[in-house]
């Protein structure tokens, strides 16, 4: 922050300054404080969410692991993008062809295979899979299934596998997931159905969903991560977008005045009239189509444009307020331009004001572009919103609650965060404004 | 005050006439049609099809004729997704729903606000005021979607109280209504009881320091008639005048709240029609949000008049 300084850049006499006794009020406030690490935090995490994808959680955003529904906290999966390599050892392959004959067929695929994805495979179109025909197919083939676990590793066939036996099969790690065995698949390079120790060094190691996995076998955590980083994202560059036009609007009438001022701020009231948040539903449904990241950008000015009229009044008065100041008829006084004074000397000392109502402004687009990804409308597939995210959590909240606990969690408490950090930041640069 | 009135009025009405045509504009400048279905039509077919909607007149045309049936004869012609209903008639039926819905949350808003705000102010740094005022940011913090389940999965899957499932009109008795409406209106109106009392402590704080509360305090009145007869009315200036702005927000909520809980009302029209670029519907809608919302600012703003003498908009 920057000191004040008199028209030609001296500082002021010594002295506490407004923004160091602001910054003092602040350090006491222990729940603004609070709020300003979590946004803090909040922020590092979004920006280096790279780096968290590749080296902490190990998933992208958008690698999926299907399975028959979401996985739930804590189940694991072999990451495609990121694996890290376990330690070679010997494991037998599930196998899918039940009846031994040498062929899969329709029936022995029936809980890996939709209809579809079997005619894709069989490409001699005989509803018989050989070898040949699965080949580098095998991706779909050697999914989950409980019962191959049961007969690849249940060596006392009781029906279960014990600790031992998984201890003794080497595949502890393995076990629950079909990606593992996919993995495996791959390294059979000689289509024994059987992997070597030479075959098998470097196979990827599992690693756990510690939010679970959406419908798709996204890893939530993942998600939740790059949700946050979308939904910041739309957060300030939003509230800047607001508080350029803002600034520039409400500036400019405040300083003008007279007719101009008059004519601006009818506008404004005009279009406080008018029911903002429709239109920019509206204008989202029909630009549907429109490619996801030109889509991420028009929602940053829809939202933006929406929030831009309180801003101009607050800085409107603020002008007002300070223009008829000796600071600034003395650089009136010396042939400084208008644009100068505004830029120089009315919105630094407007600064408080803006500051505060902008922090409070993040929240409030947040929620609205949360609002508007829940009906479908704002950041698009690929992409992820916490709004999204939380509205798919939405759909099946019954039986799989993760999926809106965790989005619906980071979104609250970032929220609470910015709100306390922005209530903290008017008591401490207003002290005459009493909390409300 | 009638000068005012009129003035505003004529601001209004300027207001929904931007808004009628600019929302006409907006969805005429999309791609699709409102007959784009899975099957192409026969090209005589669709002709018939546009011929009957004035679709194949030049633009500012049908913008003409839609205005005019709109401005005179009140009316915004057929649905075009579903033939057998006019716009007015679904307006019909979605609209009290969507009155009710709201109506509903701005009582519990109030109901739970400004007692609590009140009270926060009157026990200023004291924990009542810490508990109520945590709270109140917690409100404003927890986005309707995630409360909504939240709600539901409590207290109408666990507690059986609610049926969250359908919507229940009057005609399922009050008890049968109130089982089915109170989640949704609550869901709704939490965000606007944190703000409620957030802005009435605000307000209470700012009444008890002023010296006619002194005064009255100095006369020996007893705490109970200060707060009722001298206080409470200078408390809730502030919120009379953010009840404008909320039933605007509400109108807005309304729409995923809608959403949440299968209600029949006008949100989920709104947004499905836009998606079927049902023409006559999304103006439909969007103009009677707007009417609402104008005319709910104008009464808010008349009753502030009212209730605060010092205000004069002359």
């Amino acid at each position: 922050m920057t000191e004040p300084t008199t028209p030609d850049g001296e500082a002021l006499a010594k002295g506490t300054s407004l923004w160091r006794d602001a910054w003092r009020r602040l350090l006491k406030n222990r729940a603004a404080m609070a709020g300003g690490i979590i946004v803090l935090l909040m922020g590092v995490m979004a920006l280096s969410f790279d780096l968290l994808s590749r080296y902490v959680t190990r998933y992208t955003y958008d690698e999926q692991h299907l399975s028959y529904e979401p996985k739930p906290i804590g189940a694991h999966s072999v990451p495609m993008h990121y694996p890290t390599l376990a330690d070679p050892a010997e494991v037998p392959l599930g196998m899918v062809d039940g009846n031994q004959d040498g062929f899969i067929d329709r029936a022995e695929l029936s809980t890996y295979l939709s209809d579809q994805e079997f005619r894709r495979f069989d490409t001699s179109g005989d509803g018989f899979l050989d070898a040949e025909e699965v080949g580098d197919g095998a991706i779909p083939l050697l999914r989950n299934s409980p019962t191959d676990t049961l007969r690849i590793f249940d060596d006392n066939k009781d029906g279960k596998v014990s600790p031992a036996e998984a201890r003794a099969n080497e595949v502890t790690e393995i076990l629950p997931d079909g990606e593992a065995r996919w993995f495996i698949a791959q390294h059979d390079t000689d289509r024994d159905r059987k992997i070597s120790a030479s075959e098998y060094v470097g196979v990827p190691e599992p690693r756990m969903h510690l939010f679970g996995t959406d419908e798709l076998g996204r890893d939530l955590l993942t998600r939740v991560l790059q949700g946050g980083r979308v939904s910041l994202m739309v957060g300030f560059i939003a509230t800047f977008v607001s508080f350029l036009i803002g600034i520039l609007w409400g500036a400019t009438a405040g300083f003008l005045g007279g007719r101009t001022d008059n004519i601006m701020m009818r506008f404004v009231d005009v279009m406080y009239g008018l029911p903002f948040m429709f239109l920019v539903i509206l204008l989202m449904v029909i630009f549907q189509e429109m490619p996801a990241q030109s889509k991420l950008y028009l929602l940053f000015l829809a939202l933006g444009a929406v929030q831009w009229l309180t801003m101009s009044r607050i800085v409107r008065g603020q002008v007002i307020s300070l223009k008829n100041r000796e600071f600034v008829e003395a650089a009136r006084c010396v042939g400084v331009s208008s644009k100068t004074i505004i830029l120089r000397h009315l919105i630094p000392n407007a600064l408080g004001p803006i500051i505060v109502y902008s922090t409070l402004t993040v929240p409030a687009v947040m929620l609205e572009e949360a609002f508007l990804s829940f009906l479908g409308l704002g950041v698009q597939a690929p992409y992820a919103s916490w709004g999204s995210l939380a509205a798919e959590g939405a759909k099946a909240y019954r039986e799989y609650p993760w999926l809106i606990i965790f989005p619906g969690a980071a979104l609250a408490v970032t929220l609470l965060a910015l709100n306390f950090l922005g209530d903290g930041l008017r008591d401490a640069l207003d002290p005459q404004v009493r909390k409300d | 005050m009638l000068r005012y009135i009129l003035r505003r009025l004529v601001s209004s009405i300027l207001v929904l006439f931007v808004v009628i045509t600019a929302s006409f504009f907006v969805m005429r400048a999309a791609p699709g049609g409102p007959f784009d279905g899975e099957k192409k039509l026969a090209d005589e077919v669709m002709a018939n099809i546009n011929a009957r909607y004035h679709l194949d007149e030049p633009i500012w045309k049908q913008y003409a004729l839609q205005m005019e049936r709109i401005l005179l004869h009140a009316d915004f012609g057929p649905s075009m997704k579903y033939p057998d209903k006019s716009v007015n008639e679904i307006l019909a039926d979605g609209l009290p729903v969507s009155l009710i819905l709201g109506i509903q949350a701005m009582f519990f808003a109030l109901l739970l606000g400004l007692p609590a705000g009140l009270y926060a102010g009157l026990k200023q740094n004291r924990w009542q005021d810490y508990v109520a005022m945590t709270g109140a940011m917690a409100g404003v913090s927890v986005p309707s979607f995630v409360l909504g389940p939240i709600l539901v999965y409590l207290f109408a899957m666990q507690l059986q109280w609610f049926d969250a499932a359908n919507w229940n009109g009057m005609e399922h008795g009050l008890l049968g209504h109130l089982q089915s409406s109170v989640l949704p209106s609550l869901t709704l109106g939490m965000y606007y009881a944190a703000y409620v009392a957030r802005l009435s402590r605000g307000g209470m704080l700012e009444v008890v320091r002023q010296d006619y509360v002194r005064t009255a305090r100095a006369k020996g009145l007893s705490e109970r008639t200060i707060v009722t007869r001298h206080t409470l009315k200078g408390a809730i200036m502030p919120v009379v005048s953010y009840l404008g702005p909320a039933f605007a927000g509400m109108l807005t909520g309304s729409v995923v709240i809608e959403r949440i809980f299968n209600i029949p009302g006008l949100g989920t029209h709104f947004v499905q029609s836009a998606f079927n670029r049902d023409y006559p519907l999304v103006l439909g809608t969007i103009v009677l949000y707007s009417a609402l919302l104008v005319a709910l600012n104008l009464v808010v703003d008349i009753f502030y008049t009212v209730l605060d003498p010092r205000v004069s908009y002359d």
